[in-house]
Order: C-alpha cells, then structure tokens, then sequence
C-alpha cells in the first residue's frame, strides 16, 4: 500500500508541471501582443499597455516570465485583477466556500436520486420499473443543466413560488436561508451526475446480481433485501463511487454556468466575468485552483480504490 | 492468428441481419438514426423548410405566445422562433461535427504514434493528455474562446481541444492491444514495416469504437456549444444557434418563460438522439465481435 501511495503522489509532479504549462500559456492564446489587446486594443494608450505589459512580465524572456509566474503560484500568489486591482487569491478565498456549498448540495442532491433509482433499475433488470429508470437517466443526461436550471426557475420560482430564484446567503449568516437558497441550484447541477450514478449502479447491480456468488447467496434461501444489501451491493458499489470521483471535473464545470443563472458568487461567476474581460490574471489563477482540485479529487479516489481492491495497487 | 487463418467472414442471411438491428432497443435506435436524418435535411435545406426569415424582426409582436403563422411563437425581437430553431440546427450541428472532425483528424495519429512508439514519447504524450482532463472541459473551452475571441472557427478549436484526450485514448488503448498479437510478430519476421501494418490494422479495429465515441461526443459538442454560446462566449447574435437563443430566452425569463422550451427541448432530444445511436451501435458492434 505503501508503496502504491508513493507511486501516485510521484504521477502528480508531471501532471501539475503540464497543468501548470497549459495554465501559464493562456495568455498567449490572446491573439496579437496580449499586451496591447487587454489594455483595450488600438484605444490603449501607451501608458496601460506598459503596466500590463510589466504586471504581467510580459517584458521578460519567456523562460523568466514562467519561472516567476510559477514560483508566485507555489505560495499561493496569483498576482491581482488587471480590472479592480484585488489580489485573485483573496477573492478567491472569499468565494470558494459558496462554490464548495453548491458543489456539496449537487453531491447530495446526486446520492439522494441517483442512488434509489439505480437500486430500482438493477434489482430487476428488463422490467418496467428499469425502463422507467432508463429512460428518466437518458433524459437526465441529455439535458443541458443550465437549461434546466431556467425551466426550475420557472416552475418553482416564478409559477409555483416555492423557491427564491436568486442570490445566495452565506451559512454563516443564516443556516437555514443558506439550505433554501441552494435547493434549485444544487438540483440544476446535481441532475447530472445523478443521472450518471444511477447508470453506472443500475449496471452493476444487474451485472453482479447474475453471477454466481449470489446465486448460491439466494439458493440457500436468503432473502433478497439480505442478497441485495449484504452481497451485491458492496461488488456494485465500485465502479459506482470511481465514476462519482472522475464526474467531478464536470461538476466544476457545471458550476460556471449554474452559478451565472442563478446570482451566485462563487468562483464560477468570477472566472466567467473574468474570461468576458479577458482579465488574464484571474483566469490563470482560478482554472489553477480548479484543476488542483479535480487532481485532488481524483487522487484521493484513486487511493481509496487502492484500499479497497488490492488488485489495483499491483497495476 | 485468426486473422491470417480466418476466411473472410461469411454475410449473414438478411433476416438475421435486420433481427439484429431489431434485437433489444432497437426501435429506439432506427427512431433516433431516422430523427438525425430528418434533422441534418432540415438543417441543410433550412430556406426551403423554415416558414420564415429568420433575421426580420416583428416589433408589434413581440415574445408573441404560439399562432397559426408562428407556430413556436415569436421571441423578443418578434422574429419567428421556428426558423431560427432550423437555421439554429446548421449552427449548432456544425459546430459539433466541424468539432469532432478536428478532434480525430489530430487526436487519432497522435494516439497511434504513442502506442506504437511506447517508452518515453507515450509517457509524455499521455501526461499532457492527463493535464488536459484535469481542466473542466467546459471551463477550458470557456477560456479557449473566450481568449481567442468568440467565433465559429474558435469555438470548433476549443471543442476540439477538449474532445481530444479521449479519441487519443482510444486509439492508444487498440495500437496497445494489437501491438501485441502474432500476426504483429509474424509480418516484422517477413520484413514488412510494423508501422505500416499496424495502422492498417489498429485503423481497423479503432473503427467501430471511434464511431460509437463520435456519435456520444457529437451530442456532448451540442451541450458545450450551447453553453458557450448562452455565456455569450460562443456563436454570436443576430445569428441563431440554439446556445443563443437560449441566451434570449434567458433574458425574457420573466416575461416570456415558454421562450424556453423550443431551443431546450431542440438540444435535449437531438443529444438524446445521439447517445442512443451510440449505445446501440456499440451493444451491436460488441456483439457482432462476439461472433467473430
């Protein structure tokens, strides 16, 4: 296990150098001098696009400009706004606990459907109720969740007026306003990966559920609730919970657009402002912060395997 | 081995064939496969088939509920959002297959050299794929865009970005497996280049497998566009794609809400459509191999 472990916190220092590469070369994905076209183009004057231009470090050799962008990173500095002058970090510091509220709510919102409905489907696999079950999880991951989001909006909001359709309230403020406030939300973002947990659950368990371990568990007249629950589930459960992990990455994109439509402020709507403005700091910054996270993620999914399923530490 | 020795695979008599089209969902997949067809005519065609001019603007009707003329209604310019959901489709359509296109032209040699070749070329070929997916795919055609400046062209290139990684992987995983087998073995011990012979086969075997990828990420190219195109980071307006009528709708939510259900509804079935083709086309393909 040891040495499994090692092994993988080895991987991460090539992944976070390309990571880090990729990040760092945004800025040369602005066409032209970059340094001139986020002044504001041919209006600049020539005073802005020197400050960018020294801001930036775009006056340095390239080799200079990555080493120092990147040793800033490593402390946890990633310069200030081009726009409000704000350092990124701060503001990213103040927003990430609201983008970590609805990314937990999508979690839950994701276990709570995604769970029973895969049940359902694969503990009788060809019958109505898995077709039914089929059916909804296609729908589900056919829809775009932005689009959803407003047809939410429309029915609970603004029709049924069960919901609030905008803003947020931090927990610390108010617990239960915090809650309120990201039911839609969390359930806009959620659907998704709901959608996709119950497809992975409902395969596995009708996979497991037809092979022989479990016949025998039924032949010596188990109930099925004990088959289900204390055999197949624990086999089932796997590939389910590897899929949760690697789904991640598109709920952090999912945010973007969710946090837009319904007025949160969380890094989402602060990249996306950002990405509008061509505000080059903010966007390196953020996708830094995001793609660190989705490394973590899959990390700690990895190792968790790992634990479980010993095979897994030998490949 | 079996593929020196096998004679050519016998046709199947028709019957058989047509029963496996038929076998376990297949409704739904001739359902969806005829769906595309009459939505790609639809798309192509679109001045013939669309009632109206997309681009005129009604001012005395503005978001103007379903009629007898407007059969989706009119949205806040008064244009008619029938046509635009048609001429919509040859944007949004492609955009995705303009995109997935892009995406096997330079991800396939890419995933063939790094099976071939193996060792260090492979080993860095796939951390820059892992770099790649660790970034949110949406977030990063966001910033694609977004930093190129919004455009068709642009907004091909980000997606293309983001659907590489796993066309690279699936090319890579069949050079792998085909690497390995004897006939590999037996056409180096003749002499002939075991490039060659690897393409040719591996672009045999990838076939089926990249189909069943393109039609799933063909569907997912309709959802990234769409979402590109709502943030204002995509196709621009007055042209209509359906992530930009989306956007419209978006700002007459609370007036004119019904503005949207045709767009939506548009891109929930036509991604529908696509992941249904796909997963029918892979459970035949595997179960064709299992014939094999």
């Amino acid at each position: 296990m040891l040495t499994f472990v090692a092994r993988r916190l080895a991987g991460l220092i090539p992944l976070l150098f390309v990571i880090s590469l990729a990040v760092f070369s945004m800025v040369y994905l602005v066409p032209g001098d970059p340094a001139v076209a986020l002044a504001g183009g041919e209006n600049a004057t020539p005073e802005r696009v020197l400050q960018i231009r020294q801001q930036l470090g775009l006056d340095q050799p390239l080799i200079s400009q990555y080493l120092n962008w990147l040793a800033d990173v490593v402390h946890g500095q990633f310069g200030s706004s081009l726009f409000t002058g704000r350092t990124v970090s701060s503001e990213l510091s103040t927003r990430f606990p609201v983008t970590a509220s609805l990314i937990l709510g999508s979690l839950i919102v994701a276990l709570l459907v995604g769970v029973p409905l895969g049940l359902a489907g694969g503990m009788r696999p060809g019958s109505w109720v898995d077709r039914g079950v089929t059916g909804l999880v296609s729908i589900g991951i056919a829809m775009p969740g932005f689009w959803l989001a407003m047809v939410l909006i429309l029915v609970f909001g603004l029709n049924l007026r069960w919901f609030p359709v905008r803003g947020y309230t931090a927990f610390a403020v108010s617990p239960t306003d915090w809650a309120y406030r990201l039911v839609l939300p969390s359930v806009a973002l959620g659907t998704l990966m709901a959608a996709t947990l119950a497809r992975q659950l409902r395969g596995a368990l009708a996979d497991v559920l037809d092979s022989d371990y479990v016949r025998t568990a039924r032949a010596k007249g188990l109930p099925a609730r004990r088959v289900v629950g204390k055999h197949a589930l624990k086999n089932a459960a796997m590939p389910a919970v590897t899929v949760l992990g690697l789904q991640v990455a598109y709920l952090f994109g999912g945010t973007v657009i969710t946090e837009q439509i319904f007025g949160i402020p969380g890094v989402g709507t602060y990249l996306v402002n950002a990405i509008i403005g061509q505000d080059v700091p903010v966007i390196q910054g953020a996708v830094t912060v995001l793609a660190v996270l989705v490394v973590l993620v899959n990390l700690v999914v990895d190792l968790t395997y790992g634990y479980l399923n010993p095979k897994v530490r030998v490949a | 081995m079996t593929a020196l020795l096998a004679p050519a695979r016998p046709e199947a008599p028709k019957i058989v064939r047509w029963r496996r089209w038929r076998a376990p969902g297949g409704t739904a997949v001739l359902v969806a496969a005829g769906y595309l067809v009459l939505l790609s005519l639809a798309a192509v065609g679109a001045p013939l088939v669309a009632p109206h001019d997309p681009y005129v603007q009604d001012l005395a009707h503005l978001n103007a509920p379903p009629s007898a003329a407007h059969w989706l209604g009119q949205d806040d310019l008064g244009r008619d959002i029938l046509s635009r959901v048609i001429f919509g489709a040859r944007v949004s359509l492609a955009s995705s297959l303009l995109a997935v296109g892009l995406a096997m032209l330079v991800a396939v040699p890419v995933g063939l050299i790094s099976g071939f070749f193996g060792g260090i070329v492979d080993a860095i070929l796939m951390r820059i794929v892992d770099g790649i997916q660790s970034i949110p795919p949406l977030v990063l055609a966001l910033v694609i865009t977004g930093l190129l400046g919004p455009s068709l062209r642009n907004i091909v290139i980000a997606l293309a970005v983001i659907f590489s990684p796993t066309f690279i992987r699936l090319t890579r995983g069949q050079t792998l497996a085909v690497r390995e087998e004897t006939y590999v073995e037996a056409s180096k011990s003749i002499g002939s280049a075991p490039l060659w012979v690897i393409r040719r086969r591996v672009l045999r075997n990838v076939g089926s497998p990249l189909i069943v990828q393109a039609s799933t990420s063909l569907g997912f190219g309709l959802l990234a566009e769409a979402g590109l195109s709502f943030l204002g980071l995509g196709i621009q307006p007055p042209q209509a794609s359906w992530g930009v009528m989306l956007n419209r709708a978006y700002a007459a939510l609370f007036t004119a809400g019904w503005e949207v259900l045709p767009p939506g509804l548009a891109i929930v079935l036509t991604v529908l459509a696509f992941n249904v083709l796909g997963d029918g086309l892979r459970d035949r393909l595997a179960r064709r191999d299992g014939l094999r």
